[in-house]
């Protein structure tokens, strides 16, 4: 009788293992056949950039106390927190807080498709923070409107768009640049790129994975007309700080805002 | 001497560093960015040993640690190599999975806000790493010791005084063992005092002292309150041995984990799965060299990992196989030819070559069309004075395009120089630049006679070609059907021009007439790691597409 008990309890697991193993199955979106791509309800937020931005140590500074003083060195992977706790002020004070996921994508070119495939796969995003390193000189500026161009044309075929923060890091160095000088930039880069990126040639994507349509590469602005970020579905905010000397306030309190009326 | 030791994350935390000398962060930044992501330098070992990669002076040994993930490096400049740096990496990992466990990562991420005793442990870490690090040092300097004193017989026999200095050093060397935790390595053998003070056991060369020494020293350290050497010594055999038992254990209930997730890859699992990915990636014209160093690189990523809750294994591998995909056909700089054209003085210059039928002249008038539309006066240059009727056949694409919009008339022309050998084509390329200048053209697309890759008689005026042309963009056309071939191929072609000069992009013809068995845009990439800028999918103008690596990666996967 004691192994009948025994076999009542595999039987049991089994099946409960099966059930789930099942329902599983069921909420994942499959994109390839056999390799389940988890779609993302959870309340999301997402910090992308260039390489070198400061992104993994705002990462450390936001999940850990005193994590800015943790070194770091370039991201192969990016770093996922799903029970991360938000409003921020609740971890000083006892306002009640929620569960968030965080997204912190890697900055190297090659493994851009990580926050391509966050945007695409997350239902709910909070909000996206984009890092520059505002000391860059202007070449590598450029490369970063570059990228936060590839971001907005996802971003913005979300229903409302999603709500950007441009953080411009490591205001601590002497030849960092104003958020004003960044700002243009970005806008006029962005303005050149979107009318390069309409006339490049099309992307082979016969099963409709790519986004490759005129109305996304224009970004929805009219080419005639300047291109500037009031312009957008999604809200765009800028501003400045320092994760290395802990200067991050208006970002933290850009993340609460959010939290709080989203 | 080492410069630098740390272990860090895939997701780009340091963990560990050990840092006696100031040494730039883009060393070990370039050894992630162009080994670890790019794969640009291919891994030598095919288990998980310690690598080497040398950088601006630098020599770095690396090892990647599966479960907890983690990557150990210690890095020292080239010209004095550190004999050890294999051992000490090696058993720095060791020693670090043991002491952290699996479950160092899951600390870091279920402690939100709180980094708990993580820091004192790490102090720990931090003491056994430096015995180590002391304990090879010194094996080192008593070794070199040794070979002075065989090397050199005769000063030996002749003058016994040189003999007691060098045993003098002998037991000043091993003295470093001693020092514990308080000192850099290097300050130990900068101080003289053993020197000097051990003047008089001059006579114990043969008699072994150096153990003795070595205690009554201990027995100091103890005193001034730092970590006891032989607590650590304990502590170090008490992790490796650990280490050893933790590999023999077995997985309970594997059975459900296979459901679940959360079970530890084994390496017999997951090379049978491989197995089978790899035979898949074969079928569609993968390379088998190309498919293996893939599935390799996938292996060592997940043998002895944690498959992730709800996960089977084999999902776990194919998705990691997807992503070594998606990484390896993704250009490492953003690729934008037009903009690339706009920013650089006119004539801009792009030449495409490659094997004989592959698709050159009809991609080139496709890339013309393109230009064209884009309001770019466009000169094609028929340098292919071989195969005859080539020159004919750029003549009616011209036509075509010309009279394809009333704008495009005057807008492209065809620059010809006839038949003839290597010289002729060097001088009709130096001679168009020149036409296209006057005549202030955009672009010029210049036509080469296709070749043999195998063919050393033919490949070498590619080296002239280019010296004359000095094109802005070397484009190599490759086609779809070739498959296996397509790596030597593409390895050829791009050692083709001399030094300082290679392959620029390739395009991939012909993906229409393959059916899905798209396996040489891996193999080109795989064998150069020079980005695709197009595929060809057709025969009309309009037939060129930029390639979406999330599709390719979808039908390689499929
Ligand atoms: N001066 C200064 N340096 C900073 C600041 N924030 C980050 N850094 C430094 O910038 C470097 C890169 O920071 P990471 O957080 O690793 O950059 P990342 O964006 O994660 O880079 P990838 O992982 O390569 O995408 C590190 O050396 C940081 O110490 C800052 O506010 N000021
Ligand atoms: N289906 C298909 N055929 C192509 C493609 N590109 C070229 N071709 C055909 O391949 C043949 C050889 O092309 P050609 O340009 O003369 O090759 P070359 O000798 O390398 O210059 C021609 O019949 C082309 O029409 C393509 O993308 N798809
Ligand atoms: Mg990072
Ligand atoms: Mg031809």
């Amino acid at each position: 009788m004691d192994s009948n008990v025994i076999i009542i309890t595999i039987v049991a697991i089994l099946l409960a293992s099966v059930a789930f193993f099942l329902f599983q199955q069921n909420t994942n979106t499959v994109s390839i056949p056999g390799l389940a791509k988890q779609s993302n309800k959870q309340p999301t937020f997402i910090i992308a950039g260039l390489s070198n931005s400061g992104k993994t140590t705002l990462f450390n500074s936001l999940t850990i106390k005193n994590g800015f003083k943790m070194s770091t060195v370039t991201s192969q992977e990016p770093n996922i927190r799903t029970n991360f706790k938000l409003p921020l002020v609740g971890n000083e004070s006892d306002i009640p807080q929620l569960s968030f996921k965080l997204v912190e994508c890697p900055g190297h070119q090659k493994l851009h498709n990580f926050v391509y495939d966050e945007i695409k796969n997350s239902s709910s995003i909070r909000g996206l923070i984009y890092m520059i390193d505002s000391t860059l000189d202007p070449k590598k500026m450029v490369e970063s409107a570059k990228f936060l161009y590839e971001i907005l044309t996802r971003t913005e075929r979300k229903a409302n768009g999603v709500d950007i923060l441009i953080a411009c890091n490591k205001s601590d160095q002497f030849s960092s640049r104003q958020v004003k000088t960044i700002k243009q930039i970005l806008e006029t880069e962005i303005d050149n790129y979107r009318k390069l990126s309409v006339s490049n040639i099309s992307k082979s994507n016969e099963d409709g994975t790519d986004f490759d349509d005129d109305e996304t590469k224009q970004l929805s602005v009219s080419l005639n007309d300047q291109f500037n970020f009031e312009k957008l579905e999604g809200h765009i905010h800028i501003s400045n700080g320092s994760v290395l000397k802990n200067k991050i306030e208006s970002w933290t309190n850009w993340i609460d805002e959010r939290v709080v009326n989203p | 001497m080492i410069d630098q030791f740390l272990i860090f994350t895939l997701t780009g935390t340091v963990l560990y560093k050990y840092t006696p000398r100031k040494i730039s962060d883009n060393i070990v930044n370039a050894l992630i960015s162009n080994v670890l992501i790019s794969d640009s330098v291919k891994s030598l070992s095919n288990d998980s040993s310690v690598d080497t990669y040398t950088y601006n002076g630098y020599t770095l040994k690396y090892l990647r640690v599966n479960n907890p993930n983690f990557v150990s490096v210690a890095i020292f400049p080239t010209l004095t190599p550190l004999k050890y740096a294999n051992e000490l990496v090696d058993i720095s990992s060791t020693l670090f999975k043991a002491k952290f466990g699996d479950d160092i990562l899951q600390n870091l991420e279920a402690q939100q806000y709180e980094l708990n005793d993580l820091d004192e442990e790490l102090v720990k870490f931090d003491a056994i790493f430096k015995s180590k690090l002391q304990d090879y040092e010194a094996d080192l300097v008593e070794e070199q010791q040794r070979e002075k004193e065989l090397t050199t017989p005769n000063k030996r026999e002749t003058t016994p005084s040189s003999v007691s200095s060098s045993s003098m050093k002998k037991s000043g060397g091993k003295a470093l063992r001693k020092w514990g935790v308080d000192g850099s390595v290097e300050e130990a053998v900068d101080s003289g005092a053993l020197d000097f003070s051990t003047d008089s056991s001059a006579d114990q060369v043969d008699s072994r002292p150096t153990e003795k020494i070595d205690t009554d020293n201990y027995g100091q350290k103890d005193q001034s309150g730092h970590f006891l050497v032989k607590d650590l010594n304990e502590e170090i055999e008490y992790l490796l041995s650990k280490s050893k038992e933790k590999a023999e254990v077995k997985e309970q209930f594997s059975f459900f984990k296979r459901f679940t997730g959360g079970k530890t890859i084994t390496p017999e699992e997951i090379k049978k799965i491989l197995k089978q990915l790899e035979s898949q990636l074969i079928k569609k014209n993968v390379a088998p060299e190309a498919a293996k160093h893939l599935t390799s690189s996938v292996e060592k990523e997940l043998t002895g990992s944690k498959t992730k809750s709800w996960t089977s294994v084999e999902s776990t591998a194919k998705e990691a196989l997807a992503k070594a995909l998606t990484k390896i056909l993704t250009p490492g700089t953003s690729v934008n030819l037009l903009e690339d054209i706009k920013s650089n003085p006119k004539p801009y210059v792009i030449s495409v070559v490659g094997v004989n039928g592959v698709g050159k002249s009809t991609n080139l008038s496709k890339l013309a069309f393109w230009l064209l539309q884009n309001n770019l006066k466009v000169l094609i240059v028929a340098c292919d004075t071989f195969r005859s009727g080539a020159v004919e056949q750029l003549r009616v694409h011209v036509r075509n395009l010309q009279n394809s919009s009333e704008s495009t008339k005057s807008q492209i022309e065809l620059y010809e120089g006839g038949y003839g050998g290597a010289d002729l084509v060097a001088k009709i390329a130096r001679n168009a630049i020149d036409y296209a200048k006057k005549n202030e053209f955009d672009v010029i697309l210049m036509d080469t006679a296709g070749r043999r890759h195998n063919d050393a008689k033919l490949m070498s005026p590619l080296a002239s070609f280019a010296k004359a042309a000095n094109p802005n963009k070397i484009i190599m056309v490759g086609e779809a059907l070739v498959g296996t071939d397509s790596i030597e191929q593409a390895r050829n072609f791009n050692a083709a021009f001399g030094a300082g000069r290679g392959l620029d992009f390739f395009i991939i013809s012909k993906c229409d007439t393959v059916g899905g068995m798209i396996g040489t845009l891996v193999n080109m990439v795989y064998s150069t790691n020079i980005p695709i800028l197009f595929v060809g999918v057709g025969q009309t103008y309009t037939d060129l597409r930029r390639l979406s690596v999330e599709w390719a990666v979808n039908v390689l996967m499929s």
